[in-house]
């Protein structure tokens, strides 16, 4: 029992359109991101749903009742904040049984809840602290106590990570997703960092400018974006994107750049850009793990010239530019080519091809390759 | 003046290295004539009431006595406080102070954190033109105000009221006092009051279960505030309050001032014991009080 809906969600500020007709359904036990830059309306949409924040337009569906209006109280949430919010004047053990209180359950209720949730967290020793003796570590934990203990329809996280260092990061991400199966809560997580979202998510919402770009699976809005910007701001490095144009009546058929190279494309591929007659503007998307070095010079890659090479360890990045002066693109590599490559080398680097995306030169848009050509992407809401 | 020295010897420092104990030095005499300036002061603030203390164990003769004479040297004598307490009406203007200064620190108390939790909280059409006006009204002296405020007391019937002094006391503390609560309201993150709305409470309940809890020291230093300033208040009470019986202490002292004799050890007795309840009373709030003056000093 959780699932929830926005139906043409809007809130307006003065002048701004901080969150833009937003439709998204969110089915029960799903852990669903919204995700984007600062500003993009992501926390306006989860302070919306929270109840926290009034509703320009649109509407708002918990387990099927409307809840628009109603007051935060009235559905059946709970949320952890990013600053945690917990309230400095109780101790611990009142801070997780504040809300079992304010429902006035029996006491022993209370007493036995407030030990289960301890346990399970692992706070017990701390029950009778107060939030500023505790470690920040430490207060995420009753954060998350906090709302674990009310067994509520909806989970809302904002943003619950961003306070803890690094290491402590990647150990409660986990955390967090293993305990939203086991309790199998529908949650709604905010986040701007991508890394988040694709780890955590089992549904990610890409969002900017208050508008929905992208609503999908992880490996979806990885695989196939719905534009350029969910095509940079997910993954990292981001996709690289190459400016070209289409050149569909030749044969083979071929991309070309306003740098002056050419590539040939391969079959099936070619074959479904040349079912579009006129010669048109594309932007072709390119992740970094899916160009490889071409060892011949004349195997039909593009020309890549070697800027930075930054080694992590277990791969290498090669920062570089498509043609000369051409678009920037990072090439992800094994850490063999160490020392075979120098800052400076002109190299041809050959895309996976089945693995290419194209977008529109106009907005941005993906554009879907299949028997019938080129077409605009149209599953997907841009306004 | 002490910054001037730092750079010196900072300057000094720099150019040519200096055996430590010239700065251990340094240091000293630095410590030593900041606590010189301190004492000082220290000094400069206490002696009025030493001097009170001073002049009410002394016949009045001997305050004009010339050199001054710090240490009371023909004895000590406690005939001023007794001839205070038994044959003046001073208790009797305790209790009515008592009665003025509670009703208004209460009063302003619950009105104000009201008004500055709306003010802190939400905005509402003219809620800045409401702050910058409950600011102004400070602006103008009070003796400006008194004609006009007596002309409507009378009307009201509230002339000679010990109730009407404290309605006019409140008209001036109620917006101080809410614009001071405003800054501790302000201090407390909204965060938190947002957990109690979606933990269960109402506005009204997030307000009382947790924001006020939480301005406790800026309830405190608002309710000392408030009672400090109509406990020692003269001039209104001057114009607004006739009769004897409903006299305030102020008024009750300062009546003792009379145009051939005025008993200043009399007086001075007067004033000792009117300072003992508020003194009490900040012993008893200091508590709060010291945690309303950092707070929002450092982020916690």
């Amino acid at each position: 029992m959780g699932h929830a809906e926005l139906r043409d969600l809007t809130r307006v500020f003065g002048d701004v359109v901080a969150v833009d007709h937003v439709d998204l359904s969110m089915a029960d036990g799903e852990f669903v991101v919204l995700v984007g830059p600062s500003g993009c309306g992501k926390t306006t949409t989860l302070r919306m749903i929270a109840g926290l924040e009034t509703v320009s337009s649109g509407q708002i569906l918990i387990d099927g009742s409307d809840v628009t209006n109603a007051p935060p109280r009235a559905r059946d949430i709970a949320m952890v904040f990013q600053s945690y919010a917990l309230y400095p004047h109780m101790t611990v053990a009142r801070n997780l049984s504040y809300h079992l209180r304010l429902r006035r359950r029996p006491k022993h209720e209370i007493n036995e809840r407030v030990q289960r949730i301890a346990a399970a967290l692992d706070i017990e020793a701390l029950l009778d602290r107060r939030p500023a003796q505790l470690s920040g570590g430490q207060r995420q934990r009753v954060a998350l106590g906090r709302a674990i203990i009310r067994e509520p329809t909806l989970f809302l996280m904002d943003e619950p990570l961003s306070n803890l260092d690094a290491k402590l990061r990647v150990q409660t991400r986990a955390e967090i997703v293993a305990l939203q199966r086991r309790l199998g809560v529908t949650t709604v997580y905010v986040t701007h960092d991508q890394t988040e979202a694709m780890t955590m998510g089992s549904k990610i919402v890409v969002m900017k400018d208050g508008r929905v770009q992208q609503i999908d699976s992880p490996a979806r809005v990885y695989s196939d974006p719905a534009n350029t910007f969910v095509a940079q701001f997910i993954g990292s490095p981001a996709m690289n994107l190459v400016q070209v144009e289409l050149v569909p009546d030749g044969d083979p058929v071929r991309l070309r750049s306003p740098g002056g190279w050419s590539v040939d494309v391969p079959e099936p591929l070619a074959g479904r850009l040349r079912a579009t007659a006129p010669e048109r503007a594309l932007v072709m998307g390119v992740r970094p793990e899916d160009l490889h070095l071409a060892s011949d010079p004349d195997s039909g890659g593009l020309p890549f010239e070697v800027v930075v090479i930054e080694n992590l360890g277990h791969e290498v990045l090669i920062d570089g530019t498509v043609g000369e002066h051409g678009p920037r693109a990072v090439v992800r590599a094994g850490t063999g080519l160490l020392d075979r490559l120098r800052p400076g080398d002109r190299i041809q680097v050959r895309p996976d091809w089945p693995r290419v995306r194209f977008f529109s030169a106009n907005d941005g848009s993906a554009v879907v390759l299949d028997q019938h050509g080129l077409r605009q992407r149209d599953e997907v809401t841009v306004r | 003046m002490t910054k001037t020295l730092t750079r010196t010897s900072a300057t000094a420092t720099a150019l040519t290295p200096v055996p430590a104990g010239v700065h251990r030095l340094a240091r000293l005499c630095r410590a030593a004539g900041l606590f010189l300036l301190i004492v000082a002061l220290v000094l400069i603030a206490i002696f009025p009431i030493y001097w009170m203390l001073v002049t009410s164990v002394q016949p009045s003769t001997s305050l004009f006595s010339w050199p001054p004479r710090l240490v009371p040297s023909d004895g000590v004598s406690l005939g001023a406080y007794t001839e205070m307490l038994t044959s003046s009406g001073l208790l009797g203007w305790v209790g009515t102070s008592i009665r003025v200064s509670l009703a208004t620190a209460s009063i302003s108390v619950v009105a104000a954190s009201l008004a500055a939790y709306a003010l802190s909280r939400f905005s509402f059409r003219g809620s800045k033109a409401t702050e910058i006006g409950m600011l102004a009204t400070q602006m103008f002296p009070g003796i400006l105000l008194a004609l006009p405020m007596y002309l409507v007391f009378l009307r009201l019937g509230l002339v000679d009221d010990v109730n009407g002094l404290t309605l006019a006391y409140l008209a001036f503390i109620v917006p101080v006092s809410a614009t001071l609560l405003k800054g501790f309201f302000d201090s407390i993150p909204k965060d938190l009051e947002e957990a109690s709305l979606i933990d269960g409470t109402s506005r009204m309940g997030a307000f009382f279960r947790v924001t006020l809890p939480l301005s406790a020291p800026g309830l405190a230093a608002t309710f000392l505030f408030a009672f400090i300033v109509s406990w020692n208040e003269y001039l209104f009470a001057r114009i607004l309050v006739r009769s004897a019986e409903n006299w305030t202490i102020s008024l009750g002292i300062a009546s003792y001032i009379g145009e051939y004799v005025t008993p200043w050890d009399q007086i001075m007795a007067g004033a000792v014991l009117v300072t003992l309840p508020v003194a009490a009373m900040f012993l008893f709030l200091q508590r709060y009080l010291l945690q309303g003056l950092t707070a929002g000093a450092v982020k916690g």
